[in-house]
């Protein structure tokens, strides 16, 4: 499982008939989506619609006001809990100022049971070997973000939630993101990804949330 | 094999962040130092005085440097987002969080332990006694900080705050504090190291290790939401 080698993710995600609230607003209402090994979502809506919450739903942060989220996979053990199967990249970067990349990536890769001597060639992938002996502080935006996709890769989960991925990337850091994807996609993997511009590289489903058919009363 | 690994991760992280730059690890032990240092100006140098009192100011200065480090205990893993990414690891919550206070302690409460016993010179405590009083000290902290925790976690998205967290600690400090200066107070006036407050202070502490990691761990998954 921490091999290099890639293999095929078999999780399926099924959302039924979910409603999720912020305060007295509610957000979502009557959500239902499934996806498949292979299914590429870009979840779209203005400011507030939704999008973070409902990823957070997913991952297990928020407790969603009515509706059942199913992970399920075809063979092997039951999915007990929601880290098992999923990695999380959220609009916060969780890069410590003080502490040099590489140790922070092989914190990550201790604390998910990855393989640590994947950690220099996973920062070789999103193209940061120059910057691991720096301190978390004096990275980029753009940088940090690079840093939290070599986590994902670390991890190695079947599906990926991603809030606004692309966001701080140049146009080569989008185009690494578009390759990861579309590995990911190939390996079977699931990605559900709140975005405003197309996601890169990859063509997705797009599911427009704060819209009539999205059960959302805007 | 890797829950033991992500534990020790965990403790590691939290050691290596206190002590690198911006971390405050000293903080704490420059706080009780500093206040330790006042006290035969405020009280006077007089040995029969201060000699009474010094083993009770000790607790005292303890109690309010431990309270100094517990802000940031979980604030600024909720603020980064690591809160969320640790909740998604396969490791237990409460486990984490112990690990965490555990490595919280190496890093803040050991440097104050090991200045501990100039400080007990400093307050006339009897030389005799300043050794078993600072391992009295040491029990002590590591109970002073798991119990600080669940209100660290408590108040972790509150911007500045410690004021919060101090209310809601102090009076759960009550007890350690309390028969921890009683063994104090007993080891001064000639009595057994393993004293009855002792004792029960020893008390306090292993539930507090087994309770306070799983309310920490119960308050902080309310913030993630």
């Amino acid at each position: 499982m921490t091999g290099a080698r890639p293999h095929q993710h078999d999780v399926r995600l099924q959302i039924a008939g979910l409603d999720l609230q912020r305060g007295f607003r509610r957000l979502v209402t009557g959500f239902d989506l499934t996806c498949a090994p292979g299914d590429i979502i870009a979840l779209q809506g203005p400011n507030g619609s939704g999008k973070t919450t409902l990823l957070r739903a997913i991952a297990g942060f928020h407790t969603a006001a009515a509706g059942r989220i199913t992970l399920s996979r075809t063979q092997g053990a039951q999915i007990e809990e929601a880290g098992e199967v999923l990695s999380f990249l959220g609009h916060q970067d969780p890069i410590k100022a003080g502490e040099k990349l590489i140790d922070q990536l092989c914190f990550w890769a201790d604390l998910c049971g990855a393989n640590r001597e994947r950690v220099r060639d996973t920062l070789a992938r999103v193209g940061l070997t120059k910057q691991a002996d720096l301190q978390g502080g004096v990275l980029s935006a753009g940088q940090r973000k690079r840093a939290a996709l070599a986590r994902l890769l670390l991890e190695d989960r079947a599906i990926w939630l991603l809030d606004e991925p692309a966001s701080p990337l140049d146009q080569e850091g989008r185009a690494l993101l578009g390759t990861l994807l579309d590995q990911h996609a190939k390996q079977g993997g699931i990605i559900l990804a709140a975005v405003h511009d197309p996601l890169p590289g990859v063509s997705a489903r797009v599911l427009n949330l704060g819209t009539v058919e999205s059960g959302v009363a805007a | 094999m890797s829950l033991a690994r992500a534990c020790l991760a965990i403790l590691t992280r939290e050691v290596r962040l206190g002590w690198g730059a911006g971390g405050g690890a000293l903080l704490s032990a420059s706080f009780f130092a500093g206040s330790v240092m006042v006290a035969p100006f405020a009280l006077g140098p007089a040995p029969d005085t201060l000699g009474k009192i010094g083993p009770g100011y000790l607790w005292l200065a303890l109690t309010l440097a431990s309270l100094v480090s517990l802000e940031r205990l979980f604030q600024a893993d909720l603020e980064d987002g690591t809160l969320d990414q640790m909740l998604l690891s396969p490791v237990p919550p409460s486990l984490q969080v112990l690990c965490k206070i555990l490595g919280q302690w190496l890093a803040t409460a050991v440097p104050l332990l090991v200045i501990s016993p100039i400080a007990a010179l400093l307050v006339r405590v009897e030389p005799a006694v300043i050794l078993p009083l600072c391992l009295q000290l040491a029990v002590g902290s590591l109970g002073l900080f798991l119990i600080g925790a669940i209100g660290a976690a408590l108040g972790a998205s509150v911007r500045r705050g410690g004021l919060l967290v101090a209310l809601v600690v102090l009076p759960l400090y009550a007890p350690s504090v309390i028969f921890g200066a009683s063994a104090a107070a007993a080891l001064a006036t000639g009595g057994d190291f393993l004293s009855q407050p002792f004792l029960f202070l020893c008390a306090l502490v292993l539930a507090a290790l087994a309770f306070a990691p799983v309310a920490a761990a119960a308050a902080v998954r309310l913030h993630v939401d």
